[in-house]
């Protein structure tokens, strides 16, 4: 167990002035994603309808977060936290939550992180954890973390059952999906003692409906890396926002 | 931070001083692995995969088990027999469970540590995830991973292996998949007649001799020593199968300037691994590069090499095949360590002599 907390810290790698000296001077800051659509959360059997008036229901929800990063625009350092890999699923109350060790004494103002799996896990052969292939979001017939899932019915569909499947994926090239996404803190966030409570919601409507229009009765399946599943991506990394900040 | 944590871990370093990334408890025996003379540095090293004799031991008998598919007969080795340089001995296309036939003709496996992307389009980048493709094709093994991994912690026997290659008895993907790159990777083929005659411990005749030094001008270009292969994508101006529609590397990229293009086989033990191309279209080496001499290429985007060079005489290619015969490794064919581990193995396989 020791050894796993030491890998922890040691993987945050401070670009900036902050340094961790002592174990007390840290302070946990979670993230916890919840999945929606529009105001309401994601349940299974409940029905959604989105931009283009399209009813459907959700079944899979699924992505990666990954490389976060906590800045300080107005001093420019920031804490990035390399090796932490997080599956997000649905409204999985216990996978949900992203624990960072962060130094006691900094201050943020911006959260960035990836929506998926940089291209060096991509590439550096069998994961463990969260990027354990078991988890389904790994291609076994050609290598490449699916970043992002999405899977339900609507009678928007003409596919068999009239189900929608959106596998994303693309890690090099013109196929790369995994821009970062960041987000500013409505407050700047003083890391004290005491834990902090970041909800980031995520409105799967997002990814029928944003710099793309991509409405499920023309695009019902995406399951492959390419220039459909960058347009998908476009769309769903404008999915993020912050709900709340709270300190415990 | 704890200093009691870092005292057995450099006792760890300097107890295999050999190996030095090895974290391993303490009771495995490291292995090295087999870099030629002449060889580049291997594209995989074993870095985060420290090689011993127990996670190849492991490794070795999970490539040669049957029950890791879903008929539980279709074993790596029904496809990669090692009589056969590891590739499918006189077979076109594979036979996977249920009837089912590959849609590529399987190439042989050795060197791999040298490899950066396999199969013929590249879409696997890693020699640790390959595995995942046949396991869970429905045409291979058809089986999935949870599957595979459920069935080997329900066996005993693997109970121990897997606590003697990693510590404890917990069979995780990644362990699977780090045991079977501990063979994969270990199969190396560098003792051909070919490699004697470079170290001066053999002598190639008048034939093989001039087959060299066509090949050097005419082939080593793409079938690069000391690998026979370099690693890259090329259309080397082979029609279309209309029924397979196979694109190669175009299919991975999305490239059209990749249409056709594929991996460059190796021509190591290519005596041993008809029938030739991705496809497996050609039987008999003087057919496979036939192509060199007779250029029907109608592709105006194959390789210049092809279209432009000027094509063999027929007895330049008697030549090359003399040389190519020298690229056998018997050592390989009949090495036992790679043999077959388990006893009376029933899995769906060809047989030699036949
Ligand atoms: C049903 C037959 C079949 C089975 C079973 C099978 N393979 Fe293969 N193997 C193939 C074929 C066919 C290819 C070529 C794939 C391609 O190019 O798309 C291949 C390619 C490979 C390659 C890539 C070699 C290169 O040069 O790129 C490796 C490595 C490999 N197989 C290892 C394995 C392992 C390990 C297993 C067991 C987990 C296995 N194979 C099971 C048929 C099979
Ligand atoms: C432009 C690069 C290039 C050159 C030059 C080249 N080859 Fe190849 N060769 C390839 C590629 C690519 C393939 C695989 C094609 C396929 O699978 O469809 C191949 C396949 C082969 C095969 C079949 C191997 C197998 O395992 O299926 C043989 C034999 C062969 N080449 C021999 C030669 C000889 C002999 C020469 C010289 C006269 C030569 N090649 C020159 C790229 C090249």
């Amino acid at each position: 167990m020791r050894l796993v907390s030491f890998l922890m810290i040691g993987a945050m790698s401070c670009s900036g002035a902050f340094s961790l000296h002592a174990q007390e001077a840290v302070t946990r800051v979670f993230l916890n994603f919840v999945n929606g659509v529009g105001a309401e959360d994601i349940e299974a059997d409940k029905t959604f309808v989105n931009g283009w008036g399209e009813e459907f229901t959700v079944s899979r929800f699924r992505y990666y977060v990954s490389n976060i990063v906590l800045s300080d625009t107005i001093n420019r350092t920031k804490i990035e936290f390399k090796d932490l890999y997080f599956l997000i699923k649905e409204n999985d109350s216990l996978a949900n939550v992203a624990e960072l060790p962060v130094a006691r004494g900094i201050t943020c103002h911006t959260i960035s992180f990836v929506p998926g799996v940089d291209s060096s896990r991509n590439m550096s052969g069998a994961q463990s954890g969260a990027l354990d292939p078991l988890n389904g979001m790994f291609w076994t017939w050609r290598s490449g973390y699916i970043m992002a899932k999405f899977e339900g019915r609507s009678p928007a569909s003409a596919l068999q059952h009239r189900m929608f499947e959106y596998h994303i994926g693309g890690y090099e090239g013109a196929h790369k999906v995994t821009d970062p996404v960041k987000l500013v803190l409505p407050q700047a966030l003083a890391v004290t003692g005491r834990d902090v409570y970041i909800t980031i919601r995520a409105d799967a409507n997002n990814w029928f409906k944003g710099t793309h229009d991509l409405p499920i009765s023309d695009y019902p399946a995406c399951t492959a890396a390419g220039p459909l599943a960058r347009q998908f991506a476009d769309n769903y990394r404008q999915m993020f926002s912050i709900q709340s900040v709270s300190y415990k | 931070m704890n200093t009691r944590r870092v005292i057995p871990v450099m006792g760890v370093i300097l107890a295999f001083v050999a190996v030095p990334f090895s974290f391993k408890p303490d009771h495995v025996s490291p292995l090295q692995q087999r870099i030629p003379e002449g060889f580049p540095p291997p594209v995989y090293d074993y870095k985060n995969n420290p090689l011993t004799k127990e996670g190849f031991e492991l490794g070795k008998r999970l490539f040669y088990d049957g029950r890791l598919s879903s008929d539980g007969q279709t074993a790596c080795a029904s496809c990669h027999q090692q009589f056969a340089a590891f590739s499918d001995f006189e077979h076109v296309f594979s036979h996977g469970v249920d009837n089912r036939f590959t849609l590529r003709n399987a190439p042989p496996l050795f060197n791999l540590a040298w490899h950066k992307e396999f199969h013929a389009d590249g879409a696997i980048n890693h020699i640790e995830w390959q595995p995942l493709s046949p396991l869970t094709g429905d045409n291979e093994m058809g089986t999935t991973i949870e599957k595979a991994i459920n069935m080997l912690q329900d066996d005993p026997f693997y109970a121990v292996m897997f606590k003697k290659a990693f510590g404890d008895t917990a069979v995780t993907s990644q362990r699977m998949l780090h045991a079977l790159a501990q063979f994969t990777g270990y199969i190396v083929s560098a003792d051909s007649k070919y490699d004697r005659v470079l170290k001066k411990q053999d002598r190639f005749t008048e034939w093989e001799e001039n087959g060299y030094r066509i090949f050097q001008q005419r082939c080593a270009s793409c079938h690069t020593e000391p690998l026979f292969t370099d690693l890259k994508y090329h259309n080397i101006g082979l029609a279309l199968d209309t029924f397979l529609n196979d694109f190669g590397r175009m299919t991975i990229t999305g490239e059209s300037r990749d249409s056709l293009a594929f991996k460059t086989p190796t021509l190591r033990n290519i005596t041993r691994t008809e029938p030739y191309m991705h496809d497996g279209r050609f039987w008999g080496l003087s057919t496979a590069i036939d192509h060199w001499r007779t250029y029907s290429v109608s592709d105006s985007s194959a390789h210049e090499l092809i279209r432009n060079g000027t094509p063999l005489e027929k007895i330049e290619i008697k030549y090359l095949i003399s040389f190519l015969h020298t690229l056998v490794d018997s050592t390989l064919l009949s090495d036992p360590m790679l043999a077959d581990p388990i006893p009376g193995n029933r899995i769906h396989q060809p047989v030699l002599g036949h």
